[in-house]
């Protein structure tokens, strides 16, 4: 077996990593496809998520889904302003098939609740500490949103 | 994810101490059967990965001689080693640039070199291992393709070159990145890396225009799929989506209407970005390319302009005509492609707009060369214009403006620590030390002139500075684009 290190140089020693961190099937490195999240177990239903965590489909969306969903993300009670929240990004999607820009929903939140835009914008991060796009999405069901964001 | 800290900020860069597999346990997603054969790639990793992976590199050598000349003209000199921002952030030596490098070189030299193939032990060659392969997908993803090492390396080995092809070998054998792969899908289907559907960017653009009246009484346009405009702007999808990123699109369609250019968005090419790069895939490349291509001419237009990405500029300034040229039948009175910040930069120099500075007086500003704009393209038409441009237009559109330290800005700047597809959840931690350099030649400008404001033209270190400002208790207003700064300060309205 040939260490995986860099080149060797006299008198010092690489560290082989065995690299833990990816996993084998029967003795053998498997490519992709491999590391999803174990699925969520709810109530004797079985929904499966992605290697984040988010639902693989937004049918198997309930507010007891959602609500184990703010726990893995830190948020113990969701409140009146979370479920808002949720619900607007929720609509937003059935409607147009992707999560609203952050603008649009700082928009619709500021005249829900009568407060101004900047605020909100503030406050939608207190709301969800890990950044409104990102977990309220996984709250709501929704797919990931990646790029450069 | 919770545990992630961030090296304090001393406002100094200090090479840390070498710590073995101090990073070896990040690692990205691997990408899933779905997302790998979408994009032409095995779905899992094939039985014969050994022979094929040497194939393709044999393959890769033949394309490109650089990678060949840069795979055997190191001399381990060390000059590159405190040079990547991952090094300095995490004390791994698997990420000096020479070492990363050795991670490819010594099965290089084991298969396609004389001495490697008879007396491997004696020239470091090592086999092609499941071990091997495992540090490649590691470390090739700890590298953000930046270039800084090569501005220092005596034979200009450029490692981006060299993470590329590892990149592209193990795409070939069902081993890819989850990240860059699924955008990529999805770009192919919906146009941009985000999957904005048309309909949705309409929704959003208007929102927009909405918004622009509001606060300015006037009525800006963001115009999308107009056939027969002058101006077709290709942007990131992340100015269609993100805080900071919407405030420099609304910069661009500020600048364009009170110049009285007629312009356009499409929703076929709704995203500048191109993650072939990343990949170092040609054929994904070219694909992406060839949309801004049909946009284009479906169009009709005569010019094409690239809103603030970095490696979009990259692949636009430096690679736009071999993807998807000719162009011929744009206006060959203006560069092919042309940067939002050349057409801004021009038409202040002309006198055609009106600014008022004061409006940024709250803001003492730095700026941050984006590595792919930095290093790997120009602007205008003097050398060093992708500097000097980006920098003219801030300091004409606010007052106070500062430098950071010279060692870590132009063509010695610091990666933000997010780039080369590397700006994804499960690296933050990789993310939050690699934007350590950064953070720390910040540091010392908020604290000497109180800089509160870093712009960029990047959208990729946008979102980078974003997420981890934070996590440096640094407030995340504090990165903001070039065109933010323009959208506060001009003036709109008719002329004097």
């Amino acid at each position: 077996m040939k260490q995986a290190g860099p080149a060797t140089k006299p008198g010092r020693k690489a560290v082989t990593h065995h690299y833990s961190i990816f996993f084998s099937k029967g003795g053998q490195l498997v490519g992709g496809g491999y590391e999803k999240m174990p699925n969520i177990e709810l109530n004797g239903k079985s929904i499966e998520t992605d290697e984040d965590g988010y639902l693989l489909s937004t049918d198997d969306w309930s507010e007891n889904v959602a609500q184990y969903l703010a726990k893995t993300v830190g948020i113990e009670d969701m409140t009146k302003e979370h479920w808002d929240v949720v619900n607007f990004l929720k609509d937003y999607y059935a409607e147009y098939k992707i999560a609203p820009m952050i603008k649009i929903l700082t928009r619709a939140m500021a005249e829900k609740m009568g407060k101004d835009k900047k605020e909100v914008s503030k406050y939608l991060y207190e709301l969800f500490p890990g950044g409104p796009a990102k977990d309220a999405c996984k709250i709501a069901g929704l797919p990931k949103p990646t790029g450069c964001v | 994810m919770a545990d992630i800290k961030a090296p304090e900020l001393t406002g100094r860069i200090e090479v840390p101490a070498v710590s073995e597999g101090a990073s070896a346990e990040i690692r990205p997603h691997v990408a899933g059967e779905a997302h790998m054969t979408k994009i032409g790639f095995p779905g899992k990793l094939v039985d014969d990965w050994q022979e094929r992976a040497i194939e393709k590199m044999r393959d890769l050598l033949s394309k490109y001689r650089s990678l060949q000349v840069f795979l055997d003209i190191c001399v381990q000199c060390g000059s590159c080693t405190d040079k990547c921002h991952y090094f300095l952030g995490t004390g791994d030596p698997k990420n000096m640039p020479v070492a990363r490098q050795e991670l490819l070189r010594s099965v290089y030299r084991r298969y396609f070199t004389p001495g490697g193939k008879y007396v491997p032990g004696w020239v470091g060659a090592r086999d092609l291992t499941e071990d091997v392969l495992k540090e490649w997908f590691v470390y090739f993803h700890q590298c953000s393709q930046c270039r800084r090492c090569s501005v220092f390396c005596p034979y200009g080995i450029d490692t981006a070159e060299i993470s590329m092809a590892a990149r592209e070998i193990m795409d070939s054998i069902g081993m890819g990145q989850k990240y860059s792969n699924e955008i990529i899908g999805k770009v192919q289907t919906i146009g941009n890396n985000l999957g904005i559907p048309d309909r949705a960017l309409a929704d959003t653009l208007e929102t927009l225009e909405e918004e622009a009246k509001e606060s300015t009484n006037v009525d800006v346009k963001l115009p999308l799929n107009v056939k027969g405009a002058d101006v077709l702007l290709v942007t990131p999808s992340a100015d269609f989506f993100s805080e900071p990123h919407v405030e420099g699109l609304v910069g661009y369609a500020k600048v364009f209407h009170q110049a009285g250019i007629s312009w356009t968005l499409s929703s076929y090419a709704s995203e500048a970005a191109n993650f072939g790069l990343f990949i170092g895939n040609y054929d994904n490349m070219r694909k992406i390319a060839q949309r801004i291509r049909k946009a284009a001419i479906d169009l009709g237009v005569k010019r094409i302009v690239i809103g603030e990405c970095g490696h979009a500029w990259r692949v636009a300034y430096s690679f736009l005509n071999t993807l998807a040229g000719p162009w011929d039948f744009l206006d060959s009175r203006y560069p092919v492609p042309q940067h939002v910040c050349e057409v801004t930069y021009d038409l202040i120099n002309r006198g055609a707009l009106k600014l008022d500075p004061t409006a940024n007086d709250q803001y003492t500003v730095t700026f941050h060369d984006s590595c792919n704009v930095a290093r790997a393209s120009r602007m205008g038409d003097q050398p060093g214009g992708q500097f000097e441009i980006p920098r003219g237009i801030v300091k004409a559109v606010a007052k106070k403006f500062v430098e950071m330290d010279p060692g870590t800005t132009r063509d010695r700047t610091f990666c933000c620590g997010g780039g080369g597809g590397l700006l994804t959840d499960e690296l933050l931690d990789l993310r939050v030390k690699g934007a350590m350099p950064r953070m720390q030649a910040l540091k010392r400008v908020m604290d000497s002139d109180g800089v509160n404001y870093m712009a960029s033209i990047c959208a990729i270190c946008k979102a980078q500075f974003t997420k981890i400002m934070p996590y440096y208790k640094v407030p995340r207003e504090t990165i903001g684009g070039v065109h933010q700064l323009v959208s506060n300060a001009i003036v709109l309205g008719g002329k004097e």
